[in-house]
Parts: structure tokens; C-alpha cells; sequence
């Protein structure tokens, strides 16, 4: 719904942000979207019940390679679930204006990769309806026990980072539909909006508790990539045994979520027509963190390389060996070339059009941490366990794995679609807010030099 | 895909299939034809020959013993014991040399081609061979022992000649001297028997019509461990009383098929060994190791559980749930943790209660708007809950249920 320039900021902003109110008004893309992904989830489901049905012989683990595609994917989503923390969170403690609206697509990029991440670790399993036994007879010791407490702490803490700047614009919403107040819709929307009014009372409760999460989410969303890096790291496997493996799954983590975010908001912004909010300016500010966290996952990943390649101990022998020359090299150079070379080349060489070169970054990016989880993961359980007289063990994963994984993506893409049409996909009543104090200062300059 | 690429498939597919299969149908079928290098290759030792077998004794112990076991019975498809298997080796030693040399495509049995030299692998044949060979005039070689059949009694003879040799001097007149007749050494073990309950195995050891005492025999049980190769795990010894007699008692705590072998080894001369398999069952699990460490240290363990931790469980039951908090040293991070998600969730709860109060008092259409707070503090609430009981609760499987 493309509304004339000339309009008023009142008026366009009013378009885009009662979008959700109008979905009779959906258009073929959309649905003909919904159907390609219902499909892809089908089939994965379809995939999903012969695992159950047959177990994970139908996968490609075996006794080796115990942990295959879904714990790399698993790693992949968690990785870019950080994307939430660092947009939302430290932007807006470092008083970024500029970020107020994409803060609602990094907070649902966010939640939906939590989402998948879970899912994930349920796909892993033979017996899914043991999956509680984990809270019965968990113990502190496991690694795996703190990586599960992680992941719930930061899935609820999303959610409720997600929500709380939103009752505002529920409240639009709500206010929005005054007039068919017997509407489920409307009785939806007031329950989310809990009677918000914006009273003062009200405004200052609410900004105590986004200050609160704004301070907790960054520390929460780290020490889930740290958790998640001591399931592997609290090992003695070639490739794992590091002590950088934590702090890298969290740079890498920023890196992909910094990627992600640029390529779904490049998305929504021209779908959802949020053209005149989210500007090339908001590209080219993310594409020098992109730069950033390029280079200081570069720095940390060379480091983690050249400090075991010099000592070399034989099983890590084994390890470069295959990742460099062996089997596991083109899943590496893939790496090398998708996360680093070419997002390189794409974020510096500053050609316009600005907005799809660092998309094409954005996706690349991903691209490339997606397989650096399978160099992280697969190679270092190929790896013998005696270093004489046994074979390198092979992994490939099957058609049921593969689908599942294609299932994942698919869940991610409509979780957003659905988002699109149901949730305010900016925070629209601070961006109306930030507006008004713009004009208010402006009108307030004028008048200054206009006495002077 | 055209006619040349399926003929090259059919080619690299079927043709080492086919020969695959056919190895594989020839070992199962017993048909004994050797292929080419082995076709009618005779062995150049007699079958008799006293110093081959002794040489082949040697390669056998190295190289066929750990599968074969000592009276080659130990494999029922190869089973050497028996007078059978002597006459098919006499009869086509060269189908025998190539499985030898080559081995058994997907079966245990490894070729031996490039680490046991030709002669050694003939020697080992006639040694294989003297294994159950039953000479056609059997005077005073060796009795043979009839094995107890209720008790499911193995035996194994070696003579006590100082040849080390079961060579029974039927041919010429090459000894004069009848050797002295052979030790043995019979075991009386039950063919079943339950994993921890107590096991009886008595032993007899004679010498002719004599009965030999204070001899030492020791029991072992022929344990898998993973990929290794069998290892002979002690699990009892016992000296023979005046009778010739001797027992021992074991709770085995294992289960399966156990091949349990029992050796006695006379001053500077052979072992002499008897054999058996034993099949353990068992109801319960025997033991279960206790989950997780204990650390020693200031402050102590703490472990609260109900005393239903004591009364056992069914198999497949899953262990109780306790309270366990460690002590010593991991007690620090641990504080520090649950302290940390102690926090972490308060403040959740807390930021729920900021939305809570949010909501006017005023109703709106009959919708209660303060229930959806109250349901975000609820889940809060219980998911931190649960987090803490995640952290101070782990299963207590620490009692034996042993009978």
C-alpha cells in the first residue's frame, strides 16, 4: 500500500503501521509465499515422522559422528538469536537513534531463531518424548544442562524484550479499531495493549522495565553462545579443546546476527513499503558493524587456528589435515570465501547502489557461518579416537536431515511472514514520538534564530 | 544416461559383487576349491610330523589362539576339535592354506599372507590338524574323554610327553617306550546359570587311574571389551585336594554367552586347559554406578532424599530425584550460578509485575485485562522455578541392588 509523498507524516505513518488491520488485503505474493513454505514444511514433517517412526538410523549419525546436521544448524540459529541482543540492546544503550526502527525485526529475528534453535536440539533426539527427563535428571555438571537453562532465560527474556516495547503499538492498534469494538480483533489487541493509555504512571513503569532488560538481554544473550561453546569446548576433542572456542561463538554470533539482520530488514523494508524508516543510511551504519565483527571474527579465528597448527599435536594433526587438504576442505574454503573474501569485498568497495550489495553481504554472511558451524562441528567427531590402525569416520547427511534442516529455514521465513501481518513490525509509537521531539526541536531552532 | 555408461556400471558393480558373493557362497558352502595361486598346493610336512606340529603349536598360539581358543573349538564355523574337520584338512589342504593366507571377506578370519610366512602357515595347518585328528590305531595316545553330558563337562588333553605335542606314535616303529600316560583336566560346569547368584565349578585332575593334589588351577572368564581382542579375566582360584579334586565359587555380575577356561600349569611344562560356555541371565540390573561425582571438602555433599531411595526399583524405572548439592571446591561456582539465575529470573518476575501494574483499574467490555500479566508473571515464575530445581535436584542412583 504505497501511499503518496505529499502526505502527511501523520497519514503515511498511520498506513504502515495499521497494516495488521487489514488482511483480507493479501496479496498473491504472499499467499502464493505461505504455500511454497507450507510445502517445504510438509515435506520436513513427512521426514521428521519417518525418523520417529524408523529412529536415527535414518539419519547419517553414527557412532562417531554422533552430532550432525541438526546440532550445527542448532549452533547456527543460536548464533544468529544474538542478533536481538546486540541491535536492540546495545544500540540503544550506546543512545544510537538511528536504530529505533529495527529494533522490532532484530527482537522477532531474535525469538524466532530461539524458537528453531529449540526445535532443533528436539530433532537431535531418538526419543523426543524423553526430552523432560532433561529437566527431571539433569545435573549441574553437565555442560548440557547449563546450555538448556541458557536457552530458556534467553528465550523468555526475548519474548519479553519483544513485548514490552509493543504494548504501545498494540495500543494503536487497538485504538485503531474503536469503532468495531466487538470485534475478536479488538478483544486480542486490548489484551495485548493492557489498557495502555500512556499515562505517565504507566510510561515510567514501563521504561524501568525495558531499561532492566535492556541491561540483562546483552549479558544473557552472551552466555548463551558461551554455554553453547562449552557443550563442545568442555571436551578434549582436536578442534574443541580451546579456550577461545566461548568468546569466538559469540563474536561469530554477533558477526551472523549483524548479517541476518541486514538481509530480512532489507526484506520487509521493500515488502512492507517501510521505505521513508528503514534508509540506505540504516544499511550503511550496519554494514560498518558488519566490518567490524568481519574482521575481529578474522582476528579470532586465526587465532584459534595458528595457536594449535603451531603446537600441532597429532590428533589436531589429523584435524588440519582433513579440513585443509582432506574431505572437510571444500565445506572450509566455502567458509573462508563466503564469510570472509567476498563480504569483504561487498562492504568496502563502495559502489551503489548501496542496499543490495550489503544485502548480498548480509545473506553471504550467513551463508558462510552456516557452513563454519559444519567446520566446527563435523570435522573434530571424524576425527579417530585412537590415532593407529582406525579409519577417518565419515558423515553425510541423509535426505531426512536435509529436509528437516530445508523444514527449519522454512519455519524461520513464515514465523516472520505471520509477524508481518499480525505484529506492528516497527515500534511505531516511539518512532512517532522520536518524530514529534524532532519537530518540536526544529520548531523550537526556528524560533531562536527567528528572535535572535 | 546411455548404453556405454550402464555397461561400465554394470561392470564395476556387478562384477565385484559377483565375485564378493562368490567367495562368500564358497566359504558358507563349504566347496572347497582353492582359486588360482592356491589350486593344489599340497602340504609339505606330514601330517604327523612331530616337529611341525611342535613349530606350528608356536604360530598357533601367536596367531589363531585368541579366536580359536586352546582346543580350536572356540569357533562353532571352524570348529578344529573335531575328527571331522581333520579329515576335510587332510583332504583339501590347499582350500585351507588360501583361507588361511587370504582370509574370510566379512567374517572375523584375517589373512595371514604378508605376516606369517608360508611354512609357518603350514606348520600351523598340521598343528590345526592334529587338533582333532584321531589316529586310525589309537594305542595308548590318548583315552578319549567323554565329556559329562549332564554337566556339559569340557576336556582338553595335552601329554605330559615333553613334546608339548598330542602326537600319538602310531606310525613306525620310531618309540619304543609308551609315553606316560596324559594329564587331565576336567572341568563340571552348569550350561546355564543366573548373574548374581553364586556359581559352582569343581575340577578333576587325573593322570591315568592316578589323581593328582595339590596342584593350582586357575578360572578364567573370556570377557569382549569393545573392539579388543578377548582378555582372560581371573575369577577364581583353587588347589586340588588328595582326591584330585578342586571348587571354586563366583558371583559372575555379567551376562551373555562367557567362554570360561580353566588352566593348570605343571612345573616347567604346557599349560593344560579345559573349556566351557556359560550362558548368565539376569532379571535385575546388578549394580548401577552412582551419577556424577563426589567431591570431598569443606563444605560437604549435601544429599536429601526420601527413603524410597532405599527400597530398589523395577528395571527401566528411572533413579529418584534428590536434592544434591556439591561440595568442596565445585561448591563456589555452583553458588555463584544459582545465584546468578536467582537473579536473572527475579528480575524477570519483576518486569512482569511492571507490566501487571501497567493496567488501570478500569474494566474495558467486560475483558479482564489484568489476567494476561498475571499469566506472563506465572510463567516467569515457574520457568525460574524450575530453572533452580533443575540446578539443586539430580538423581540418586547410588545403592547396589544386588542381592
Amino acid at each position: 500500500m504505497r501511499v503518496a509523498a505529499s502526505s502527511s507524516f501523520q497519514q503515511r505513518i498511520e498506513s504502515v503501521s495499521t497494516a495488521p488491520l487489514e488482511l483480507k488485503k493479501t496479496s498473491t505474493q504472499y499467499k502464493l509465499l505461505i504455500g511454497v513454505l507450507a510445502v517445504i514444511i510438509g515435506w520436513g514433517l513427512y521426514a521428521y515422522v519417518t525418523q520417529i517412526y524408523f529412529g536415527l538410523i535414518m539419519t547419517g549419525m553414527r557412532d562417531y559422528v554422533s552430532w550432525g546436521f541438526y546440532i550445527f544448524n542448532f549452533v547456527f540459529w543460536v548464533g544468529v538469536s544474538l542478533c536481538g541482543a546486540l541491535v536492540s540492546a546495545v544500540l540503544r544503550l550506546a543512545n544510537a537513534g538511528w536504530r529505533t526502527p529495527l529494533t522490532r525485526i532484530a527482537e522477532l529475528i531474535t525469538v524466532s531463531a530461539l524458537i528453531l534453535a529449540g526445535m532443533m536440539i528436539i530433532f537431535d533426539v531418538g526419543r523426543p518424548d524423553r526430552a523432560l527427563y532433561l529437566f527431571f535428571y539433569g545435573r549441574f555438571g553437565s555442560p548440557l544442562i547449563w546450555d538448556l537453562i541458557g536457552l530458556m532465560t534467553y528465550m523468555l527474556g526475548s519474548f519479553v524484550y519483544l513485548y514490552l516495547p509493543a504494548i504501545a503499538d498494540f495500543a494503536i492498534l487497538r485504538d485503531r479499531l474503536q469503532k468495531v469494538s466487538n470485534s475478536i480483533k479488538y478483544k486480542i489487541y486490548s489484551i495485548l495493549a493492557v489498557g495502555w493509555t500512556g499515562t505517565k504512571d504507566q510510561k515510567s513503569r514501563l521504561a524501568r522495565a525495558a531499561r532492566i532488560m535492556t541491561v540483562m538481554i546483552i549479558p544473557i544473550g552472551c552466555s548463551m553462545h558461551t554455554v553453547t561453546a562449552f557443550t563442545v569446548s568442555m571436551t578434549l576433542r582436536p578442534g574443541w579443546d580451546t579456550a577461545i572456542l566461548a568468546p569466538n561463538f559469540v563474536v561469530g554470533a554477533f558477526f551472523s546476527g549483524v548479517g541476518v539482520l541486514i538481509f530480512v530488514m532489507g526484506i520487509f523494508r521493500k515488502f512492507l513499503h517501510l521505505e521513508e524508516w528503514i534508509t540506505e543510511k540504516h544499511f550503511k551504519y550496519l554494514s560498518y558493524l558488519a566490518v567490524t565483527m568481519l574482521f575481529t571474527y578474522l582476528y579470532f579465528v586465526v587465532v584459534e587456528y595458528i595457536t594449535v597448527i603451531f603446537k600441532l599435536r597429532l590428533e589436531e594433526k589429523e584435524l588440519f589435515t582433513n579440513l585443509f587438504l582432506g574431505p572437510a576442505s571444500p565445506w572450509f574454503y566455502t567458509f573462508v570465501v563466503t564469510a570472509f573474501l567476498l563480504p569483504a569485498i561487498l562492504l568496502l568497495w563502495q559502489r551503489q547502489p548501496a542496499i543490495p550489495r550489503i544485502m548480498a553481504a548480509g545473506l553471504l554472511i550467513n551463508v558462510g557461518m552456516w557452513v563454519k558451524r559444519y567446520v566446527i562441528v563435523i570435522p573434530t567427531l571424524e576425527v579417530p579416537l585412537m590415532p593407529t590402525g582406525f579409519q577417518f569416520a565419515t558423515y553425510t547427511p541423509s535426505w531426512v536431515e536435509i529436509s528437516i534442516a530445508a523444514m527449519g529455514f522454512a519455519i524461520f521465513a513464515l514465523i516472520l511472514a505471520l509477524a508481518a501481518k499480525a505484529l506492528p513490525i516497527m515500534p511505531f509509537a516511539e518512532v512517532i514520538e522520536e518524530h514529534e521531539h524532532e519537530e518540536a526541536a526544529h520548531h523550537g531552532h526556528e524560533e531562536t534564530t527567528g528572535r535572535a | 544416461m546411455n548404453m556405454n555408461k550402464l555397461k561400465s556400471i554394470a561392470l564395476f558393480v556387478l562384477l565385484p559383487l559377483a565375485v564378493i558373493t562368490g567367495i562368500t557362497a564358497a566359504a558358507l558352502a563349504q566347496d572347497f576349491t582353492a582359486p588360482a595361486p592356491y589350486a593344489g598346493a599340497k602340504n609339505p610336512n606330514g601330517w604327523t610330523d612331530a616337529n611341525a606340529i611342535k613349530a606350528g603349536k608356536s604360530v598357533y598360539l601367536k596367531s589363531c589362539f585368541s579366536c580359536h581358543g586352546a582346543n580350536g573349538g572356540d569357533v562353532a564355523q571352524a570348529d578344529f576339535s573335531t575328527p571331522e574337520f581333520a579329515a576335510e584338512l587332510e583332504a583339501h589342504p590347499d582350500f585351507f592354506f588360501y583361507v588361511v593366507s587370504e582370509g574370510i571377506k566379512d567374517t572375523e578370519m584375517a589373512g595371514y599372507k604378508f605376516t606369517v610366512t608360508e611354512a609357518q602357515r603350514w606348520q600351523a595347518l598340521t598343528y590345526i590338524h592334529s587338533l582333532g585328528y584321531v589316529p586310525p590305531k589309537p594305542n595308548g595316545g590318548g583315552p578319549v574323554v567323554t565329556p559329562n553330558a549332564t554337566d556339559n563337562a569340557t576336556t582338553n588333553q595335552t601329554p605330559n610327553n615333553g613334546s608339548g605335542a598330542v602326537v600319538p606314535p602310531t606310525s613306525g616303529p620310531v618309540e619304543p617306550e609308551p609315553p606316560p600316560p596324559p594329564v587331565i583336566l576336567a572341568m563340571h560346569i552348569p550350561a546355564q546359570a543366573k548373574a548374581g547368584e553364586p556359581l559352582h565349578i569343581t575340577f578333576n585332575l587325573t593322570q591315568g587311574n592316578e589323581t593328582i593334589a595339590d596342584a593350582p588351577i586357575t578360572v578364567f572368564f573370556k570377557l569382549t571389551y569393545f573392539t579388543a581382542a578377548p582378555q582372560l579375566a581371573t575369577i577364581g582360584q583353587a588347589t586340588t585336594d588328595e582326591n584330585g579334586t578342586a571348587e571354586i565359587t563366583y558371583t559372575p555380575k555379567t551376562t551373555g554367552y562367557i567362554p570360561v577356561i580353566a588352566r593348570y600349569t605343571p612345573e616347567g611344562e604346557k599349560p593344560i586347559e579345559a573349556a566351557s560356555t556359560l550362558e548368565l541371565t539376569a532379571e535385575v540390573p546388578l549394580y548401577e554406578t552412582n551419577v556424577g561425582l563426589e567431591y570431598k571438602g569443606f563444605p560437604p555433599d549435601i544429599t536429601l532424599f526420601p527413603s524410597t531411595v532405599w527400597e530398589g526399583r523395577a528395571p527401566g524405572i528411572a533413579p529418584v530425584n534428590v536434592i544434591r548439592i556439591p561440595g568442596g571446591l565445585p561448591f563456589i561456582p555452583f553458588a555463584a550460578y544459582l545465584g546468578v539465575v536467582c537473579l536473572v529470573w527475579g528480575l524477570y518476575v519483576f518486569v512482569g509485575y511492571q507490566i501487571f501494574r501497567v493496567v488501570p483499574n478500569t474494566k474495558v467490555k467486560g475483558i479482564n485485562l489484568k489476567l494476561f500479566p498475571m499469566a506472563i508473571m506465572a510463567v516467569l515464575a515457574g520457568a525460574g522455578l524450575t530453572m533452580v530445581l533443575i540446578l539443586i535436584t539430580g538423581p540418586y542412583s547410588g545403592h547396589v541392588i544386588l542381592p
